[in-house]
């Protein structure tokens, strides 16, 4: 890898840049899902944990979340400084140097887990640390530039957090953490490669070996679908398990299915084909941005449920 | 006998001076790193405090317990005793301490 700074105009780093490091919008996404986790093991269980510890913990999965950003800034610099929607970031805009970058991510996942582990108990601060070290090592450094696989395998890294948040209440990981766990793993695919659907470009030109690169967007269409029937079925399981209720029934069934008309309509499409259509691609848009919308309000419902005393169990059988 | 302004020429590089830009960034970061690491030394003292506070060993009294826990405790009936015939008679009440005679935890 060669130094970014040197090719750039010499700019100085902001407190600003350093939260860039940290992905604050992945980061976003995390803090929720673990705290759907938390609370919904706080409701489920009947267990509880001092809201103080508790937001701590969840502090502790923000800075683990942040530190994961700052190794993966760090490991990626070069292909970030070649892809248009990457080259703004803090490393290859030459503001922060690699090492600092590194630095940052190592001190922060030693103090995350560190607080974890203070805050609640060893098993949530070495889920804690496992996962930090998935996204940075197995996902970053090993399968992201080796395997087309590397979003499916690799979206286990973001699946964690709601397990971690279970972990941090009740000291164990039962079935309906999870539950939470295989929804996010199973949404990952369709949601990130409904993106490279309108990114493979960028892809192809940093070597990153995504699944419409080197299999083409017929193949990305088929499989988004596919993980799409895998998921919808599978965000129901928490209404037999007694994890979610009415509401959150309510809520999966119907994202469900506009998540899989989305994915129905971009199977059918032409997106990421090459000459495709504006309205394809736009398809292909609009459920990359869905799939966010549903990825919350699923994780809401539960919190909503559990935490606002609106969980009425449905009786399968 | 002074030394010639020229001594040592050439042997050291001008010191460098930051530029107005450079010092604002540096000093917002340092502000930011200072308000981290503050932040980190206060969440370990309240973590530290709450699970202190809340551990076995403060909750069971170990340190200053001077009440007899075995009298909490729901003793085990001899075979065919029931509760009633266990506990004491109604007419017995139970022996309040003189003012002036030192209670246990008084101690």
């Amino acid at each position: 890898m060669t130094d970014m700074s040197a090719s750039h105009t010499k700019r100085y780093a902001t407190a600003g840049d350093y939260v860039q490091l940290l992905k604050p919008r992945i980061m976003m996404l995390v803090v929720f899902t673990a705290v759907s986790g938390l609370i919904a093991a706080v409701g489920v269980t009947g267990q509880s944990i001092n809201p103080i510890m508790a937001a701590i913990a969840t502090l502790s999965i923000a800075l683990g979340s942040g530190a994961a950003g700052a190794i993966n800034m760090w490991y990626d610099s070069d292909i970030d400084q070649i892809m248009t929607r990457t080259s703004t970031r803090p490393i290859p805009s030459g503001a922060v140097p690699r090492e600092e970058a590194l630095a940052m991510g190592l001190i922060m996942s030693g103090v995350s887990v560190m607080l974890m582990w203070l805050a609640s108990n060893w098993l949530a601060a070495g889920l804690l640390a496992f996962s930090i070290f998935y996204y940075g090592v197995i996902y970053t450094m090993w399968l992201k530039r080796s395997t087309p696989q590397n979003i499916v395998i690799g979206g286990g890294a973001g699946a964690f957090p709601p397990v971690i948040g279970w972990a941090a209440v009740t000291g164990n990981t039962p079935l309906d953490a999870w539950i939470l766990f295989a929804i996010i793993f199973f949404w990952t695919p369709p949601h990130f490669w409904a993106l490279s659907l309108l990114a493979h470009g960028e892809y192809e030109k940093a070597g990153v070996p995504m699944l419409p690169v080197t299999h083409g967007a017929k193949t990305t269409r088929n499989q988004i679908l596919l993980y799409t029937l895998l998921l919808v079925p599978l965000a129901m399981t928490p209404l037999l398990t007694g994890l979610g209720g009415w509401l959150y029934g309510a809520v999966a069934g119907v994202l469900g299915l506009a998540f899989l008309s989305y994915a129905v309509r971009v199977w059918r499409s032409h997106a990421g084909d090459k000459g495709a259509a504006p309205a394809d691609m736009k398809l292909a848009k609009g459920m990359f941005l869905f799939s966010i919308l549903y990825l919350f309000l699923v994780f809401a419902a539960l919190i909503v449920e559990h935490a606002f005393g609106l969980y009425f169990p449905v009786k399968v059988f | 006998m002074t030394e010639p302004d020229n001594k040592y020429e050439g042997q050291f590089t001008a010191p460098y001076t930051p530029s107005a830009e450079e010092q604002l960034a540096r000093r917002s970061r340092n502000r930011v790193l200072g308000f981290a690491l503050a932040t980190f030394v206060i969440l370990v003292g309240v973590v530290t405090f709450i699970r202190l506070s809340s551990s076995d060993l403060s909750k069971s009294g170990f340190y200053y317990n001077f009440k007899d826990k075995a009298a909490d405790e729901e003793m085990e009936l001899p075979p065919g005793m029931d509760p009633d015939q266990a506990a004491p008679p109604p007419s017995l009440t139970p022996i309040e301490p003189e003012a002036d005679e030192p209670r246990g935890e008084d101690l």
